[in-house]
């Protein structure tokens, strides 16, 4: 039983790193290259100013209180993944993002892998953001 | 990765609804509302919506409501048919767009008609890539549409895929109005040779009114009936005078309340109260000559969607009142209005969720479609 526990413990506590570590993976092969990136990163604003802008501002920093800041934000940079499965999926109920709670609602904006690739590269990298992490439509795609 | 989503979609869920649970809790006692006039409980009729757009009544006691990703619903009993509706048409269902507004004809009962208004995707032939707002009328037999007539449609086409406005309403003279959103930027606004940021004005058919104030005028898009509207997503006929009122999107600040009038200039974007999204200036004018002045205007901006008159004696202190929903602050103003002036406004029911429409029904009540949850509720006044 004990060292049934054990195995759990070490199961559960391999999981927590995996997660911890994954966003910080950088770029595998899989990745874009550095071109194709910066391209990424250029459609990726014009998403950004079609779709994003009216609540998170073209600065990044949101409404106090009411939408989330982007720029800076521990809640998209600790896991960029989960923020690309909002940005896919949208998100309904409270978050807190540099300890401040909101709770309002995020519509699944019905765009293409690609453009969900796009801004994430985009905002990942904007206003001071310095994420490693690149997304590819391939990989938006299995989310 | 689409594992992880599935481990934290329940997590999700449960802080949804508990952050719901919590709200019930603050507005009191078995969730009655104490407002300034009026107390009144918010009863939930339908739960596990995504993006509810509009609502219609029909003489029967069914209700329609349209969900943005292209479904139409329908409630007979309290309760909602497991199947949409067939016939819709095809919506560009991405960022603001997809299937919008609803509205009955005046004469419903004699003749069945069925107004739609939608993002259609740019057909053959027309201008532009993209899409723009459409106008459709059909009539429904059994669970399917039929009939379906595309009777305006918005030219020319945008690839861009937010501010369609959407609004559907219909005057004492049986004319039936949709508001048009600017199709984005602050570009091509003041002019009439296309349709941003206009209300039209259409016979019931789909054809133009020869009395439309530019009709004759060489350029001129003719169904435009007023202009220099940003994003209009809320349009009532004021029951006291008959006219029609809309309210629309600002920038950062500067939404509106607007009484819409034959031929008027709304000014947008020569003249605005916001500033734009990275706070640069618009227009250092909030005033011009030729340009009408709002009822009223909002800084910061609320999000204003969907709003009714109330007419009904079921909320006898809030006779004449309009009610706006907002999606910013997910609450819905009550706003009192003496001579064509707000006097009052308050705030209800904060939390509630996103407000996308507001619709007095024929049976006196107040009905709200939510989104964030995606609900339907309506409001019931308690003694």
């Amino acid at each position: 039983m004990q060292i049934r526990m054990r195995w759990i413990g070490w199961t559960f506590g391999a999981a927590l790193c995996l997660g911890m570590a994954l966003p910080a993976i950088p770029p595998g092969p899989a990745g874009p290259r550095q071109d194709d990136y910066e391209a990424s990163r250029q459609r990726g604003k014009e998403v950004y100013m079609l779709y994003c802008v009216t609540c998170h501002l073209a600065d990044g920093k949101g409404t106090p209180g009411v939408y989330p800041p982007l720029a800076g934000s521990d809640f998209l940079l600790e896991d960029p993944g989960r923020a690309a499965r909002i940005v896919k999926r949208g998100l309904s109920g409270p978050v807190k993002v540099n300890g401040v709670l909101y709770n309002n609602n995020m519509t699944a904006l019905g765009l293409d892998d690609q453009e969900v690739a796009d801004v994430l590269n985009y905002i990942l990298g904007a206003w001071g953001n310095r994420s490693e992490r690149r997304f590819t439509a391939a990989e938006i795609a299995a989310y | 990765m689409h594992h992880l989503w599935k481990l934290l979609l329940p997590a999700v869920l449960l802080s949804a609804c508990m952050a719901f649970v919590k709200k019930d809790d603050s507005s009191g006692a078995a969730g009655i509302v104490s407002s300034e006039k009026l107390r009144f409980r918010v009863d939930t009729l339908l739960t596990g919506l995504e993006v509810p757009w509009g609502m219609t009544f029909l003489p029967n006691g069914d209700m329609l409501f349209t969900e943005r990703d292209g479904e139409l619903r329908l409630v007979r009993g309290g309760k909602l048919h497991p199947d949409p509706i067939g016939g819709v048409p095809e919506v560009r269902a991405k960022g603001q767009g997809g299937l919008l507004d609803i509205e009955l004809h005046p004469d419903y009962a004699q003749n069945g008609w069925i107004y739609f208004s939608y993002a259609s995707p740019a057909q053959p032939g027309e201008q532009g890539e993209g899409s723009n707002t459409a106008l459709m009328r059909a009539k429904l037999n059994g669970h399917q549409l039929t009939d379906q007539q595309v009777i305006f449609k918005a030219r020319p086409n945008y690839t861009a895929a937010h501010h369609y406005g959407g609004r559907i309403e219909f005057d004492r003279e049986g004319y039936v109005y949709l508001s048009l959103g600017d199709r984005g930027g602050t570009f091509d606004n003041q002019t009439l040779a296309n349709h941003r940021g206009k209300v039209v004005r259409l016979r019931d058919d789909g054809s133009i009114p020869e009395d439309n104030p530019f009709f004759a005028q060489e350029g001129a898009m003719k169904e435009v009936f007023s202009w220099g509207h940003r994003n209009p997503q809320g349009m009532a006929l004021n029951p006291a005078t008959g006219e029609l009122w809309e309210h629309e999107h600002g920038p950062q600040g500067g939404d509106e309340v607007n009484i819409v009038r034959k031929g008027n200039n709304y000014g947008w974007a020569a003249i605005t109260f916001g500033i734009d999204y990275d706070g640069s200036v618009i227009s250092s004018d909030t005033a011009r000559e030729g340009m009408e002045q709002p009822v009223l205007y909002w800084v910061p901006s609320i999000a204003p969607c969907g709003m009714d008159f109330v007419t009904s004696d079921t909320y006898a202190p809030w006779k004449g009142s309009l009610l706006v929903g907002s999606m910013k602050f997910r609450y819905l103003k009550r706003l009192e209005i003496s001579d064509n002036k707000v006097t009052h406004q308050e705030t209800l029911i904060e939390g509630i969720g996103r407000i996308r429409a507001v619709e007095e029904a024929p049976d006196g009540y107040v009905y709200l479609a939510v989104e964030g949850p995606g609900m339907i509720v309506r409001l019931v006044p308690v003694n």
